[in-house]
This record gives C-alpha cells, structure tokens and sequence, in this order.
C-alpha cells in the first residue's frame, strides 16, 4: 500500500519530509539537512520498480505495450481537431487581449487505484470540514486564536482577511463550497495535499470534457474495467447551489463571471450550460433594497444564489475595489442581509493562503480531533526566525512561495533557480517574511505522456474538487495536470502545462479483465 | 427567462450569420454571372461593394474596381466591417458569450465554419476556389438554423435568433434590389442578357427555382421585384420577413414597441406597392428606401425593448 511508505529510510533528503513542523516548532531544523542530498527518484503512477503495472494500472499498462505509436499519434491527432472545433479553450492574459488556446490534452491517462482514493476521498473530506470551521471561526468567535493554536497576528496581516465579513453564518457554516485542492505525489508514492484553493477554483470543465474525449479515443479501454463515472458533478454542484438559498423553493441561481476575456470563461460558459442557469456579469446585476435583480427581456429577476467566479476584492465596488467594472453595488449589502447566497462566501479565501496552509493539520486535530488522513507538505514559516533562516540557508534546495500567488507565480524552485532568481527572492523574502514560506522540492510523481519524442514520463500532479454543503462531495480523480517538457515541475496551463484524464479503477476490475 | 444582454448577443449573432451567407451568395452569383457575360461590358463587380454597404470605405482606399481588390475587400478585408470575415467574427464573438442557451451543436458549427474560413479565405480570391468556398459558407449557415429548428426550445433565446435572422432577411433584399435591380430598369432595360441578369438578381439570393415555382413564366423584372417584396410565402422576401417578425415578437414580454414597428413597416410596404412594381425606377428606388428605413425602426425598436430597456446601449 503506498499510503504506508512513508517511512522509507532512503529518504534522509536535504529536508525530511516527514518532520511534523507543525506538531512541535522547536524541532531542530539543521540536524535534518546533514549530507548530500540524494537524487530523488520519481515515482511512476503506472510501473513498479520492477516494471509490472501498479495494482489498477493492468489494462491500460498492456494497452500501452500493444498499441504503436503512430496509432497513438493519430488518436492524438483527432482528439486535437476535436477540441479545436468543440472550441474547448482557456485563454491567456499575458498574450494581450486574452487569446483562446485549444486546451492541451494527453491521450494516455493516469490511473488511481479505487481503493487508494477512497482514502483520498475521505481525506479531504475531512480536510474540508476543518478548514470550513476555521473559516467560521476566523469570522465569529476566534476560538482558534484564544486557544493559541493559530496566532492572531497572521490573521491581521492576511490579504484574504475580510472583516467585512465578520458575524456572518451561511447556511451549514460552510463558507468554501466549491474547494479545488491541488494533490502530489511523492518519490515514496505519498498522496500530499500541495494547496487548497477556496477562492475561484476551476479546471473542473476540463476535468469532465477529458472524460467525454477519452471516452471518444479510448472506449475500448471502459469496457475492460469499470473507471468511476464524474459526469454527475453539475448537478451535484447545482443541487449544492440551492440548498443554499435563503428561501427553499425554486430558488433562481447565477453564475457570475468576470467576462468572456477571463481565462476560465469556457468553464464559466460550460457550468451555466450544464446547470441550466444563467451566465451573468456585473452589470446584468442590479441590487435593489438589499435585493438583487438580474435585467431580462422581461424585466428585473429576483437572484436567490450567486455562484461567483469573481475574487471577492471586485465583487461589490461599494465595499471592496471601489474601481471594479466587475462586481455589483450593494452585493454585500444584499448577502449580508440576507436576501442573497454567495458560493464561495465572501472571506473565505482567508484559509486559501500558502501560510495558513501550514497550520491545516492543527485545525484538523483541533476542530475535529481527528488525526489528518491525508498528508501535507512540510512548510516552512518564514514568519518564524528560526525556520526563515533556515529557508535563507537552504534556498537552493527548497521551493520557495509567495503566499497570495496562484497559477505558479512567483516562485522559486531552488535547485533549478538562477542565481539572480535566488538573490531577488532572498531579497524578497527579507522584504516581507510574513508573505513567504518554503517547501521541500519535492518530486512529482511521473505518468507516461505522448512526446515529439515517443511515449515518455512527465510530471503530474492532480486537482481533485471538493462540494461542501450539508453533505460532502468528493470528484471521482480530478483534473490531472500534466508538465510537458521533459523534467519540468510547473503543470499550470498558464504556463503551458497539459493535462489528462484521470482514471479511478474500481478495485480488482482491471487485474481480473486480463485474467478473464 | 432571458438576460437582456444575452438577448442582444443572440440578436446580433443571427444577423451577422445571416449576413455572412448573404455576403456568400452574392458574391458567388456576381461570379458566376460575370463569367457569363462578353468581355468588357459594362456589368462591373462594383454592385458587390454597394450591396454590402462597403463602397464608401473602398473607395478611400482603392481607385481602381478590379476583381481581385473588390472581392477581397468583400471576403476579408479586416478594415471593412462589412466583411465576410468580419461578419463570422461577429457572429462567432457574440455567440461566445451565449454558449449557456444556446444548442451545443450551433456553437460547434460556428466556430468551426469560423476556422475554416479563416484557414480558406485566400480560396476565395481565386474564381477557381471561390464557389466551393461560398458553397461552404451557404450551406453551414443553413445548418445552423437547422440546429436551431431541429433541437432548440422555442423559448425567447430562440426568438431573438429568430428576430436577428428576419430583420436580416428583409434588410438583405431591399439592398440587393436597390442596387441591381434600379439599374435594370429604365435605360438598363436594354442592357444585354437583361433577361439573365434578372435571374442572377433571384439567384443571389437563392430566389430562382421558387420564383420559377411560383411564378410560372419566364423572369421578367416587375415579377422579380413583386416576388421578392411581396411574395407571402418565400423565406427571403420582404413581406414574408416582416410577417415573422411580427409573429415572433408578439410572443415575446412587454413588445408592444416592435409590434408598432412591425405594422408600420408592412404598411408601408402595402403604401408603397404601387411605386415598387411600377416602371419608374427612381421611384423604385424612393420606395426601396422607405421600405428599408422602417426595417431599421423594426431593429431599433427590437433593441430598445429587449436589449436596452433602461435607454442606455
């Protein structure tokens, strides 16, 4: 079982990946960095290291000893012209005016053991109800900084802190109803949670439109073994979307989004679209006593639930970015009355924060008093003196990360990292500790990936999303993102990345296909 | 329930798709007629730029009238916003951001057609290219509203598609009979291969067989232009347009504005009908012109009401 080799000896790397910093912060941080780091070898999601198919892996592992690969090209090739012509695209802010790019699928797709992700699947379920009662905390009662366990200074400084928000109790006090929290895993096989993204997560659309494409070139594979279907994920997010209402009955819901130039609008569009609700931005929106309307053909239209796709810093010009062409006057004013759900709620990127990351196990222990069952990343505080000069010592051999960057910016792999792009972050770690923390440079785990070069392992890491509301529901996988160039670490489409479909085999159904 | 903005989008994806097979049409059917026609005649391929509203914006540019220049102008010159190109942009642009209401199918199409003309323009330049490329053109826009009539709720997305496509329609024809068939009358009544020339006035817009079908007699102008304006039944005319649209808007909320519109342009067209099946062509052209001014009211009325309510576009 993989979950359980996590004690590998080899593992003495320059930075232990099993010191528990959280735990206890007096750990002696330079008797784990002794020696010359060893190079890590990868683990690959499809092969052991004796070469036979890791346990779900079976069919697809003799598929991919069957197949050539100018068939496989070709199934390439197809699946390339079809989403061209579907229009299945994210768009690119750095190239101007927001151009489309079709989205980059791989054709060979990763597998998950069934039984394994049902660990997984309650590991962050578990994860979620703690960081939902953070949240709820964090904006009511403050247990959690009375109690000593996460310091009230932290919460001050944090950009994603809204005190605007203080007092407010959603529905089922949950505050992130739609999680996209980002998985690696390590060289011993270790499931880890990377980061937690609450605020406007997306790639879900790309997650299912993989599925319908894999379905189209790898059908025969489905038949061979049972893959959990993912399809149902719309409606569970709109059943979600309505449970919320302030009023129960036939709730009216929205799905607010920044506009066509935003780089997620096809996911946007899609959503709408296989929810049946409408796409609106700012100015469809008008708030009226406390109410908000959209503008229709036939007038204004009372709004029950807004599923926002906007950072809460644009979404209400009147208490936030008073600049903002993005958001709606009055918005908070509505959501605070009452009169209007917000998924996610206001505020509820202050536990999206690459700091407060390293104090989830805690909440876990603290709000829930479980232990966490799926594991994170050792982080390291810049915060703390001790553990930033650590960093400071070790920057070549750590990732360093801003705490407010997504989409990968911002940050320093030390090992790969330039000299220049070692001192600038230095200096910018010095500048603002409180914004930085630092992680071991781990090594993503491989999955084989068609290549001008043939068939070959790139790096992958995996964004499962997680509906909270009064039941918990947990993506069958997720969206696998794939890093093309040979050795790359950095998967985000943004900057250039691919991604796959991700199979979860139901246990015993791929070996016993090939034994039947 | 349908957002006004959305609306407007659907309107104007209509229009341009409808505007970019006309634009196919035309410039299929003025090839195919020139080629038909003894060298150096006066038949010019100006009428291509006046149809399409793109003389003015030509002219600053060019001085001479050649082919290669007009039909590129028409297809896809990026500077006239009148353009084939232009107008599947248009319309790829505006249904973007309706993708939500509207069949997945219809998005696909578009899009696709959008790519391919935009790989195959170059195509077009070349008479040996360019009808297949118009074919193309035609015959994917026709797919699109057989999408729409095959598998799209008649719910009022459906309608402002509906609305965009007729005002279009009836736009369409009033231009293509402003421009050649003024011409024909009068002195151009003794232009060579008249009779012909009549004929491609049908064909462009894709008029000839049911003229043919309904009329029963060799094309004639009086009858061409008392089809096109006032035949009841064929998709293209200008009566049967603004019947549709009057139906199509009284099913739509608070409309009595574009219904007002709607009655006032088919009186028009009723008031004018001696004028437009007459023999004098500047009073055609007199006629043409208010039969098309209150065409635009219908537009504006459409927009006002739906798209626009609180006054400001």
């Amino acid at each position: 079982m993989p979950s359980e080799a996590t004690e590998t000896p080899a593992t003495s790397a320059s930075v232990e990946l099993n010191a528990d910093l959280n735990a206890d912060r007096s750990t002696d941080l330079a008797a784990s960095t002794s020696g010359a780091a060893p190079v890590l070898v990868p683990w690959s999601e499809l092969l052991d290291d004796h070469g036979e198919p890791r346990p779900g892996a079976e069919v697809l592992a003799a598929h991919l000893q069957r197949v050539t690969q100018s068939e496989l090209q070709a199934r390439q090739d197809q699946v390339d012209v079809d989403i061209l012509a579907n229009g299945i695209t994210f768009s690119v802010y750095s190239d101007g005016r927001g151009i489309d790019r079709a989205w980059p699928f791989d054709v060979v797709p990763r597998v998950i053991h069934g039984r394994e992700w049902d660990t997984i699947e309650a590991g962050l379920a578990q994860r979620l109800k703690a960081l939902n009662a953070f949240i709820d905390d964090v904006y009511n009662d403050q247990r959690v900084i009375a109690d000593g366990v996460f310091p009230a200074g932290l919460l001050a400084d944090s950009v994603n802190y809204r005190p605007q928000c203080t007092g407010m109790h959603p529905a089922f006090g949950v505050w992130a109803h739609i999680c996209g929290t980002d998985l690696v895993r390590d060289s011993d096989g270790v499931f880890r949670v990377l980061e937690d993204n609450l605020r406007v997560p997306s790639g879900v659309s790309y997650m299912l439109e993989n599925r319908l494409i894999s379905k189209r070139v790898m059908g025969d594979l489905f038949r061979s073994q049972s893959i959990r279907p993912i399809d149902d994920y719309p409606d569970a997010l709109l059943s979600l979307l309505r449970s919320i209402a302030p009023d129960g009955s036939d709730p009216t819901v929205v799905l607010l989004t920044p506009g066509v130039y935003n780089s997620a609008y096809f996911e946007h569009s899609f959503l709408a679209r296989r929810m049946g609700v409408a796409l609106v931005e700012g100015p469809d929106l008008v708030v009226r006593n406390n109410r908000v309307f959209m503008r229709t053909i036939d007038g204004l239209r009372q709004v029950d639930v807004i599923y926002r796709r906007v950072d809460d810093l644009f979404i209400d010009p009147e208490v936030f970015n008073s600049e903002s062409m993005l958001g709606v006057a009055g918005l908070m004013r509505a959501w605070r009355a009452g009169h209007v759900a917000i998924a996610n709620a206001p505020g509820a990127g202050v536990a999206d924060d690459k700091v407060v990351y390293a104090w989830v196990p805690d909440f876990i222990r603290y709000y829930l008093g479980e232990e966490p069952a799926i594991a994170s990343v050792p982080t390291y505080r810049c915060l703390y003196e001790d553990e930033r000069a650590f960093v400071l010592d070790h920057l070549d051999q750590l990732v360093a990360k801003p705490a407010n960057e997504s989409g990968g910016y911002g940050l320093c792999i030390g090992d790969r990292a330039t000299p220049e792009h070692l001192a600038t972050t230095r200096a910018a770690i010095l500048a603002d500790p409180r914004n930085w923390v630092a992680q071991p440079i781990l090594s993503l785990s491989t999955v084989p990936t068609l290549t001008e070069d043939g068939v070959d392992g790139r790096h992958v890491d995996l964004r499962p999303f997680v509906l909270s509301g009064r039941t918990t529901y947990v993506t069958r996988g997720g969206l696998t993102r794939v890093a093309r160039p040979k050795g790359s670490l950095v998967v985000n489409s943004s900057q250039g990345g691919g991604s796959k479909d991700t199979w979860v085999v139901e246990p015993s159904s791929s070996a016993s296909a090939l034994a039947g | 329930m349908l957002l006004s903005r959305v609306g407007g989008n659907l309107y104007w994806a209509a229009r341009y798709l409808e505007r970019a097979a006309s634009a196919a049409r035309i410039v299929r059917e003025h090839t195919n007629m020139l080629i038909d026609m003894p060298i150096n005649d006066r038949l010019t391929w100006e009428p291509l730029l006046s149809i399409s509203g793109a003389l003015d914006t030509y002219s600053t540019v060019h001085d001479t009238f050649d082919e290669a220049s007009i039909i590129k102008w028409v297809v896809c010159e990026p500077s006239n916003p009148a353009s084939l190109a232009n107008s599947l942009e248009g319309a790829r642009e505006n249904l973007r951001s309706t993708r939500e209401v509207i069949p997945t199918e219809l998005w696909a199409t578009v899009n696709d057609l959008f790519l391919y003309s935009e790989a195959q323009l170059d195509h077009a330049i070349e008479r040996a290219g360019r009808a297949r490329f118009c074919d193309r053109i035609v015959s994917d826009v026709q797919r699109c509203w057989g999408i729409v009539e095959d598998s799209m709720r008649r719910d009022e997305a459906n309608a402002l598609l509906a609305l965009g496509r007729y005002v279009e329609r009836a736009d369409m024809t009033t231009r293509v009979l402003d421009v050649r068939a003024v011409g024909l009358m009068g002195e151009g009544a003794d232009t060579p291969y008249v009779d012909l020339q009549w004929a491609g006035v049908l064909r462009s817009v894709s008029a000839l067989q049911m003229y043919q079908r309904a009329v029963r007699s060799p094309v004639e102008g009086a009858e061409v232009i008392r089809f096109l304006m006032g035949d009841d039944a064929f998709p293209r005319s200008v009566r049967h347009n603004l019947a549709q649209l009057e139906r199509i808007t009284a099913t739509l909320p608070r409309a009595a504005r574009p219904l007002q519109a709607c009655a006032h342009a088919r009186a028009v067209l009723s008031s004018r009908w001696d004028q437009l099946t007459g023999t004098d062509p500047a009073g055609l052209r007199v006629a043409l012109d208010a039969v098309q001014m209150a065409i635009g009211q219908v537009s504006d009325s459409i927009l006002a009401t739906f798209v626009f309510p609180d006054g400001n576009p």
